[in-house]
């Protein structure tokens, strides 16, 4: 039976929503590679949010909300996997695929930095973007992933690991790149 | 436990530059970059890509919800007492309005036809009476032309005050009759009513219905009649006929 509203919390979730749906979205988001089903699953979440026992989230509704959108979101992964066969068995890594939140990617994708970032396998990318994106400490993010710390730290550190060269290689070919001389205009004679 | 030697590469490194470290870890670190310049260029160059990798992530654009997502979210957290008092608020007010509405009914009925009451609590048991004496005709009371009747009431009163105890006759002859199927034939009570109405003395002139007399007899001593109208006592004599076939 779900619990019966109480008069303060229309205040709460309302204060909840302004902190976290951005991020939220965002993050699912990212995970889908669909902003208007993002916004379904984050507002689902905090649907089932107001129907959980406030004493088994209290001290940790940032880490209940992400996992519960991160879960919902891989259930619909999974299911579009089934619908579509051809991708059956095929992990479509959102921020590679042209889905409509390229827009979330347009305005920085030529920076290097950010297209190193789509370089990395998804797992990295997840939790760079909690770490960096979301601020959350190892400990939130092992929860919310269902890792442990010493995984998360693993992850971020192959993945900040592996962008620092990938940027600091781009750099080299940049430079090469503005030392070579300009080809004459026109063509040879 | 003894943790290995921090090398370049490693992730403590990471983690130190991320605050990520307990004091045990950020203490086994700190020594090693005071002996290492190399590893401390290390820590330094992962901070300073965090912050690049922090600003460009959170530069990024934010999708919000929609306004009627975010409504319908911020509406299901409304407390639904209210709710609830809309769906029930008929229910209550029937339950508690009706009991008061009767009563004002019956004030009003009152006033507007102050002797109806008493007629319809007369009229109620007679009726179930004849009901019952319609389903189940085992006996009647006398008819107004068999009573015997010497002195200020009038035989058609007396009837009157035995068709108002009819329930009563009634009851005593089913038991008799329960305890006595093969009960029938006729008993004659004889009574003595005083001028104020009450039954001073009562008696079985005639009976072939053991048990139903003295069932009867003991009915009628606490019967009361009208006063009569000459202040004189009146001798009454009550005959009943028992029918089962009736």
């Amino acid at each position: 039976m779900p619990p019966k509203r109480a008069a303060g919390d229309k205040a709460w979730i309302q204060g909840l929503l302004a902190k976290h749906e951005g991020p939220l979205t965002r993050y699912v988001s990212r995970l889908l590679g669909d902003v208007e089903r993002a916004r379904e699953v984050v507002q689902e979440s905090f649907l089932r949010l107001l129907e959980a026992k406030r004493s088994d989230i209290d001290g940790h509704v940032t880490e209940w909300l992400f996992t519960v959108c991160r879960n919902r979101a891989i259930d619909l992964k999974r299911r579009d996997r089934r619908q579509l066969p051809l991708a059956e068995g095929v992990e479509i890594p959102a921020e590679e695929s042209e889905s409509p939140s390229a827009f979330l990617e347009s305005a920085q994708k030529q920076r290097s930095l950010l297209h190193a970032l789509t370089k990395l396998p998804a797992n990295q990318r997840e939790v760079i973007r909690l770490k960096f994106q979301e601020e959350l400490s190892y400990r939130e993010i092992s929860r919310i992933m269902g890792l442990s710390e010493s995984n998360v730290g693993y992850l971020i550190h192959t993945a900040i690991k592996t962008m620092r060269e990938e940027t600091k290689k781009e750099e080299i070919e940049s430079g090469q790149r503005s030392k070579q001389p300009m080809a004459p205009q026109g063509g040879e004679r | 436990m003894k943790s290995h030697a921090i090398h370049s590469g490693d992730e403590r490194l990471t983690a130190y530059a991320l605050g990520e470290l307990n004091l045990e870890g950020q203490r086994e670190v700190e020594l090693a970059l005071e002996k290492n310049p190399a590893l401390r260029a290390e820590v330094q160059a992962i901070r300073e890509f965090s912050v690049t990798l922090r600003q460009e992530l959170q530069q990024e654009p934010i999708p919000k919800l929609l306004p009627e997502q975010r409504y319908k979210v911020e509406s299901s957290a409304e407390p639904l007492v209210d709710s609830d008092d809309h769906r029930y608020f008929w229910w209550r007010l029937l339950l508690t309005g009706a009991p008061a509405l009767a009563a004002v009914l019956l004030v009003v009925g009152y006033i507007v036809f102050p002797g109806a009451p008493f007629r319809l609590a007369k009229l109620v048991p007679e009726r179930i009476a004849r009901i019952l004496v319609k389903t189940r005709p085992l006996t009647s009371g006398p008819a107004a032309s068999e009573i015997q009747v010497t002195g200020s009431l009038t035989a058609a009163v007396i009837q009157s005050v035995i068709d108002e105890h009819l329930v009563e006759i009634r009851r005593c002859y089913n038991e008799a009759h329960r305890l006595r199927p093969e009960l029938n034939g006729k008993l004659t009570l004889s009574l003595h009513v005083e001028a104020d109405g009450s039954v001073t003395s009562s008696q079985i002139e005639e009976s072939t219905a053991p048990g139903l007399d003295r069932c009867l007899l003991q009915l009628v001593r606490s019967w009361n009649f009208p006063k009569g109208t000459h202040s004189e006592p009146t001798e009454v004599h009550l005959p009943f006929s028992i029918n089962p076939d009736a």
